[in-house]
């Protein structure tokens, strides 16, 4: 999509293929291209049940394993959202942003198969930019809904909660 | 008189900006903008977070306070343009999205609109203005999709709902005028935007099954 007359703010159309098994909010259809940023709606809770586990829809045969959403345990105030990016050569993948201050140190990705990387964190409602940072370099996230100059000839990808 | 003048470095270090109690300190030069902006009477917790974001990034301290300058002016510019409809409001928030929005080239005029609007949903309604209109969508649309919420029954949440409703549309790849719109007259309905539920009509005009009508294929 261009933004001639708008050039603060982009928008991203995801892999198709990377979005087989995302999760997407209950209260919107499942759409392909829906970017990859994927808030998950605190009803999940609703879907985890007894066992405590929601297994999160992978991308093949080998899907990401379960996670424990009752030890993320969210507040009403917060949204579960799952960062998910393709970087099948790295070594190591972070997620810092605003809700971090930037930390370069910041949540690390866990490692899945097939090249992806992952990490659900329970942000605030509210606007968030952040940006991967993929073994030392920072990036956008190529399927996120929204991006905006960093004003340091970057572009932070925008999630709105 | 040793512990007395400690006593007062602490106090003085707990009142003065956070640029001074970082961790890591800020460059002189970047520090010397955000000091300007706070003896400007402009609110600098966004100056502060951008710095720090320029620190992480590793981005020459030159860079950082060439951007912030920048910021400054527009933090300026907003400050001027919203006047009194400060008051009662969440000031930082305010002029920041304000800011955001003059930077987006949103009119005066629609930002003034927006300073209209129901004290705790200015803030949001700029920072949401600004979003959307550099996002795509048509000035009027957004103006439209905002007044409408803010001035209805629970603000906050009719606003939030339909603004996340316009992000998703346009995620989904509708056009943004069209998204923002449809997001303005249906913002808590789960349902796709109406030119998606009449196939058949829109393959007679020429449309394909599952497009909107910006994306007639050739």
């Amino acid at each position: 999509m261009t933004d001639d007359g708008n050039p603060g703010l982009r928008m991203h159309s995801a892999p198709a293929s990377l979005l087989d098994g995302a999760l997407h909010r209950s209260q919107f259809p499942l759409r392909r291209k829906t970017g990859f940023v994927v808030p998950i709606a605190l009803l999940a809770g609703a879907l985890i049940g007894a066992a405590g586990v929601l297994t999160l829809g992978g991308l093949g045969a080998d899907s990401p394993p379960p996670i424990a959403l009752a030890a993320i345990a969210p507040t009403t105030s917060t949204q579960l959202v799952r960062f998910v990016i393709h970087a099948p050569n790295a070594q190591d993948v972070r997620l810092a942003g605003t809700w971090n201050s930037w930390s370069a140190q910041g949540e690390r990705l866990s490692a899945g198969p097939d090249g992806v990387h992952y990490t659900t964190l329970a942000l605030p409602p509210g606007r968030h930019e952040y940006q991967f940072i993929v073994d030392g370099a920072w990036q956008a996230d190529p399927a996120a809904p929204m991006s905006d100059d960093d004003g340091f000839g970057q572009r932070n990808s925008v999630l709105i909660l | 008189m040793t512990n007395v003048l400690k006593i007062a470095l602490l106090f003085a270090a707990l009142g003065a900006p956070s640029v001074a109690r970082a961790e890591t300190p800020l460059d002189a030069e970047v520090a010397a903008v955000i000091e300007l902006a706070r003896s400007a009477g402009l609110p600098v917790l966004s100056l502060d977070a951008k710095a720090r974001e320029g620190l992480a990034k590793g981005v020459p301290a030159a860079r950082v306070a060439a951007h912030l300058e920048a910021l400054r002016v527009d933090l300026g510019r907003a400050v001027t343009l919203i006047g009194s409809a400060a008051e009662g409001v969440d000031r930082e928030a305010l002029v920041s999205g304000v800011a955001a929005a003059l930077r987006a080239r949103v009119s005066p005029g629609a930002i003034r609109q927006i300073l209209t609007l129901p004290v705790g949903v200015r803030a949001p309604g700029a920072r949401s203005l600004a979003d959307l209109v550099a996002a795509g969508c048509n000035e009027a649309d957004v103006l439209h999709l905002i007044d409408r919420a803010g001035r209805g029954p629970n603000p906050d949440a009719a606003l939030h709902s339909a603004v996340t409703r316009a992000v998703t549309l346009i995620t989904q790849g509708h056009p943004p005028d069209l998204a923002a719109a449809h997001a303005a007259d249906h913002g808590d309905e789960a349902e796709g935007p109406p030119w998606g539920k009449d196939k058949d009509k829109d393959k007679d005009k020429g449309h394909g099954k599952d497009d909107a009508p910006g994306q007639q294929k050739k």
